[in-house]
């Protein structure tokens, strides 16, 4: 069975109402890995994205971010 | 439960602080809106997708450690030099999990999480249109789970060592979410650099035209809705405030556990709002961008002393920060070229200083924090550093407020704002390149977001005419 809680006969005694109650270290482990690898697989699919619309253009602009951008204007 | 009493309270919270969650939702539906209508029409999947994505991801940050942050630090490092891992926020609790014996921790936590996520949706406006979303999800995670819970543990808590030891009080967060939000905006800002165009040859600012107004418009209203579960949020919603052997006084009590009617903080929430919008489209001669993001400015402006003020004088407050807002974000666009999108930094980071700093003035002598069994908090020893009243608790003064302000804005948003916008355009995952920019950031499927005005939808349907020989 995945869960310890098979009666509700003595509500008073009963807390964690969910399967696995025990293996929170595991839970919190897969966590972790969820956003490991999500914040992967986005920088990736963002980096593809980039260079398929690189692909698409000829323009060529020079980026405000590679000049100091906190300077006072004239 | 073991009695009625017990059972009242406990499920009326619960639902209550339900509510609050749900509420609060609609600060993103707004922040949405607004980011895409303010946004261009070849960004705004961009827009939209990196902003929808800082819900999902702050989430999961929260559970991981943003609320064990904010309940274990609260007497971290004055009042006490331990941090407990039992605290029963960690990710491996089983109070945040369905659990008969704790009907409240999941729905606090909710109500936490939905804090930090407008958090971190208050930087997503300012960059967009040209920072990429892996960058802004690394700064959203710092601002939604770091930046303005620690803040929250030491000076939006009961038993905060700011709240009790430097009498600091901001009940509905200028200073604790707004400051730092906000001041982290302008940092990653002065990384990030302005949109290409923003700035003439000779620095002056050119407006950048919105591409649908009218949903701004809406966005705004959605947040004005969500933050009254923002205020609904902060309270304490029923509680016996007494001490053990006294009378029991049941009563809706402020974060800081002192008594506080939701009647009167109803009222200055609309007055500070009212405030904001009169005096944003009278300053800014009719401007409806700045009309709508006034009425925030105003709430935000007077937000730290909401539970207290006189409606008329949330309204003066409300009055005065957006003003000094409003001139502010002028004078900083055009003399050092920060390029805020949505006003971001003006509405959230200078109202959130202005709003704690004048609650310290406003709020001189009330007591900052009481304790009760209650209302789980206790006093610490030594506590009230800029004084204290007659019963020995410790009381708001501007010094406090004005010193705890400053150090949440600038040490907690400012300052690592721009180390970690530094440090991710060092790696390459802050801006787009400039072709991408320039472009637009949906790239080949710009014409599919109003494909009845690319053409699209017109091709399709030649093409199905054409194929059923019509």
């Amino acid at each position: 069975m995945s869960t310890g809680l098979s009666s509700l006969s003595k509500l008073s005694e009963v807390s964690s109402a969910y399967p696995f109650a025990g293996m929170e270290y595991i839970y919190s482990v897969i966590l972790l890995a969820f956003i490991i690898l999500f914040f992967m697989w986005q920088t990736i699919m963002e980096q593809r994205h980039m260079k398929k619309i690189m692909g698409q253009t000829s323009e060529r602009v020079e980026n405000p971010s590679s000049a100091p951008a906190f300077s006072p204007a004239e | 439960m073991e009695n009625e009493t017990t059972a009242l309270t406990t499920l009326f919270t619960e639902f209550y602080f339900f509510m609050t969650v749900v509420l609060m939702f609609f600060i993103h539906v707004g922040f949405c809106m607004y980011e895409v209508g303010v946004s261009r029409t070849k960004n705004l999947q961009h827009t939209l997708l990196k902003n929808t994505m800082a819900i999902p991801v702050v989430g999961l940050a929260f559970l991981l450690f943003g609320m064990w942050l904010y309940i274990a630090l609260q007497g971290w490092p004055v009042a006490t030099s331990s941090v407990s891992l039992e605290t029963g926020f960690e990710p491996w609790s089983k109070t945040l999990a369905p659990n008969l014996s704790d009907h409240i921790s999941g729905v606090f936590w909710a109500a936490f999480a939905l804090f930090g996520m407008t958090a971190a949706s208050i930087v997503s406006g300012a960059i967009i249109e040209r920072a990429k979303t892996t960058g802004f999800l690394i700064i959203a995670v710092y601002v939604g789970a770091v930046a303005w819970v620690i803040p929250a543990a030491w000076g939006w808590a009961g038993n905060g060592w700011m709240t009790q030891y430097l009498g600091f009080h901001d009940q509905y967060c200028s200073a604790v979410l707004h400051a730092p939000a906000g001041f982290a905006t302008l940092g990653v800002l002065m990384a990030l650099g302005p949109r290409i165009g923003k700035f003439g040859p000779t620095g002056q600012p050119r407006e950048i035209p919105l591409h649908n107004p009218w949903m701004t418009t809406l966005g705004i209203f959605f947040i004005y809705i969500g933050f009254f579960g923002f205020y609904a949020a902060c309270h304490i919603p029923i509680v016996n405030v007494a001490a053990e052997g006294q009378t029991a006084f049941w009563t809706t009590t402020n974060i800081y556990g002192v008594p506080i009617t939701l009647s009167g903080v109803t009222l200055n929430f609309l007055f500070s709002l009212f405030g904001g919008l009169i005096t944003a489209y009278l300053i800014s001669g009719g401007n409806s961008f700045w009309t709508y993001s006034g009425g925030l400015a105003g709430i935000i402006s007077a937000s730290a002393g909401n539970d207290f003020y006189h409606p008329i004088l949330a309204l003066v407050v409300a009055s005065a920060g957006t003003a000094m807002a409003y001139t502010l974000h002028n004078f900083v666009e055009r003399r050092f070229k920060i390029d805020d999108a949505v006003g971001a930094v003006a509405v959230h980071g200078y109202c959130g200083v202005f709003g704690g700093v004048v609650a310290g003035f406003l709020l001189w002598g009330y007591p900052a924090v009481m304790p009760s069994p209650g209302a789980l908090i206790t006093l610490s020893e030594g506590v009230g550093w800029f004084g204290t009243n007659a019963e020995g608790l410790p009381i708001v003064t501007p010094m406090g407020n004005i010193i705890v302000t400053l150090v949440f804005a600038l040490g907690f948003g400012l300052i690592p704002g721009y180390i970690l916008g530094q440090i991710l355009k060092g790696f390459g995952l802050l801006r787009v390149p400039a072709p991408v920019e320039v472009k637009g950031l949906d790239g080949e499927i710009v014409p599919l977001t109003y494909p009845a005005i690319s053409g699209t939808e017109a091709e399709f349907d030649a093409l199905a005419k054409s194929e059923a020989k019509v």
